[in-house]
């Protein structure tokens, strides 16, 4: 028998074909099966590990990054569910304040020291406390 | 702490008499909002949904005017009543990790742990999109200023399902729509408007079928153009079936009164003397009679008392008041009591303010 994709080598083996590709059973050569995987190996997004597969069957999206990740794909679905619109015009969001950032910044850097004085990791703790005083520094002037 | 919340059926501010509330019940503006540091709903663990609770809760909690409660600690009755009451979704409720920031008057709150990290939502009587929308953007600037939120110069804020993306925003108004119904119209509408790119559909089932005629009109696009501009044609769609309904209210009273009154009159005798009622008929009687009120026949029921009554005689509101499970049978009699009693008291409120007899 043919294989069913090329039409000119010998089939060897009948597989069951992706979703995405009729899901039907065909007959296939080695030429053609070797093919087929390779264009199916599973995009992931190395952030949050959501494969394309699962994209496309929740039409969810797994975080942040799976918007340029999987940038294709997810155009087209906003296409479709935003009736052909692909820009924002609304607000943004009001950045974090200055003074907001460095105060959670020095608790933090106050903790570690607190942490590095306790296991008597001295020489952590003198760089912790220049980076508080920095840090301080920075502070005072926003 | 949500016992506070399911005292009465009705939020203070939905206590109040609001545009248009004839015929739109209330009014929802809900924000979705992500954190770019933790995977949304679709992909986050057990531990990472944990760990964005007690951020919320180390930032949220003790301001003041607000309090913040698990929403996954809370029995399935009081879950359910919080549903019946539209202070969370129906999703939050059957979420594991989930918490609930709410104003004191209940007129804002956040969902943390719904589809998105944060839903923003507020909600207020008759037709007040705009002052909706306001009332979001201060809650929305005050998580904005707490979290590292997901935001795309180009795509705006990003979403779990890409049909939120951009403004997140999505508005939502509750209507009243007896004389669209009756005059079997409002198909029409349902489908002009979807055509339109809004969504209708019945609150209590579906179509012409929707038992208590409400219906839910919300848009379906968030992307394209700013808050302030969706919220424009949103009220476009729904100024169009406000006006629809006032037209189809007259021209039954003009062609059939007598069956109209007919109808009318006959639920309320039914709502004042049944000793068993499903939800069901409950809500299309009360539908009947609160349209026997704006068409000025001897019916008092306020915008305000049917708005009341839709939510007390809901099965798990029923239930909470009552403070136990109920069995259907019990259930039906505990609701005809209810609206029996609630008529009776507030005929008695009018003969003595010397209203109708």
């Amino acid at each position: 028998m043919r294989c069913q994709r090329c039409g000119k080598r010998e089939a060897v083996v009948r597989v069951k074909l992706p979703e995405d590709m009729g899901q039907t059973e065909q007959a296939l050569c080695e030429v053609c099966v070797r093919e087929i995987a390779q264009q199916h190996k599973e995009r992931r997004c190395p952030n949050c590990g959501m494969t394309r597969r699962q994209l496309l069957h929740l039409r969810k999206v797994g975080c942040a990054n799976c918007y340029s990740f999987f940038s294709e794909e997810i155009e087209s679905m906003i296409r479709q569910f935003q009736h052909g619109h692909s820009k924002h015009y609304g607000t943004r969001p009001e950045e974090e304040s200055p003074e907001r950032r460095l105060t959670q910044e020095l608790s933090r850097l106050k903790e570690q020291l607190n942490r590095a004085v306790l296991s008597e990791e001295y020489e952590e703790a003198d760089k912790l406390k220049r980076q508080i005083l920095a840090v301080e520094e920075d502070l005072r002037h926003v | 702490m949500f016992e506070k919340l399911l005292e009465s059926p009705l939020s203070k501010k939905m206590d109040e008499r609001a545009p248009f509330d004839d015929i739109v019940v209330s009014t929802r503006i809900r924000l979705a909002r992500n954190c770019r540091n933790y995977p949304f709903s679709t992909m986050m663990t057990e531990q990472q949904a944990e760990q964005l609770i007690k951020e919320t809760q180390h930032q949220l909690e003790g301001m003041k005017g607000f309090s913040f409660g698990r929403v996954d600690g809370e029995d399935a009755l009081t879950r359910t009543a919080l549903v019946e009451k539209h202070l969370i979704s129906p999703a939050l409720a059957s979420h594991p990790r989930t918490a609930l920031f709410i104003s004191d008057d209940e007129t804002i709150s956040v969902m943390v742990n719904e589809e998105d990290h944060f839903r923003i939502q507020t909600l207020l009587p008759g037709l007040q999109a705009e002052e909706a929308f306001k009332i979001g953007k201060q809650v929305d600037q005050l998580i904005s200023e707490r979290f590292p939120l997901a935001f795309d110069d180009r795509l705006g804020y990003l979403t779990t399902c890409p049909s939120n993306v951009g403004t997140g925003l999505r508005a939502s108004v509750m209507l009243h729509l007896p004389g669209l119904v009756l005059t079997n119209q409002i198909h029409g509408y349902i489908k002009r408007l979807r055509q339109l790119g809004f969504a209708i559909r019945g609150r209590y089932g579906e179509g012409s079928d929707a038992a208590g005629r409400m219906f839910q009109l919300s848009n379906q696009r968030t992307l394209g153009a700013s808050e302030e501009m969706l919220i424009t044609d949103y009220l476009f769609a729904a100024d169009s079936l406000i006006e629809a309904e006032q037209e189809a209210r007259k021209g039954l009273l003009a062609t059939y009164q007598e069956e109209l009154e007919d109808r009318l009159y006959r639920s309320y005798g039914i709502l004042t003397s049944a000793r068993l009622i499903t939800a069901r008929e409950a809500t299309e009687r009360l539908s009947d009679i609160r349209l026997a009120d704006s068409l000025g026949l001897d019916v008092k029921v306020s915008p305000v008392l049917f708005h009341q009554l839709l939510v007390s005689i809901q099965t798990g509101f029923l239930q909470k008041q009552f403070g136990k499970q109920l069995t259907s049978r019990e259930r039906d009699i505990e609701r005809a009591r209810l609206i029996r009693t609630t008529l009776a008291e507030q005929k008695n409120r009018d003969n003595t303010q010397g209203g109708f007899a």
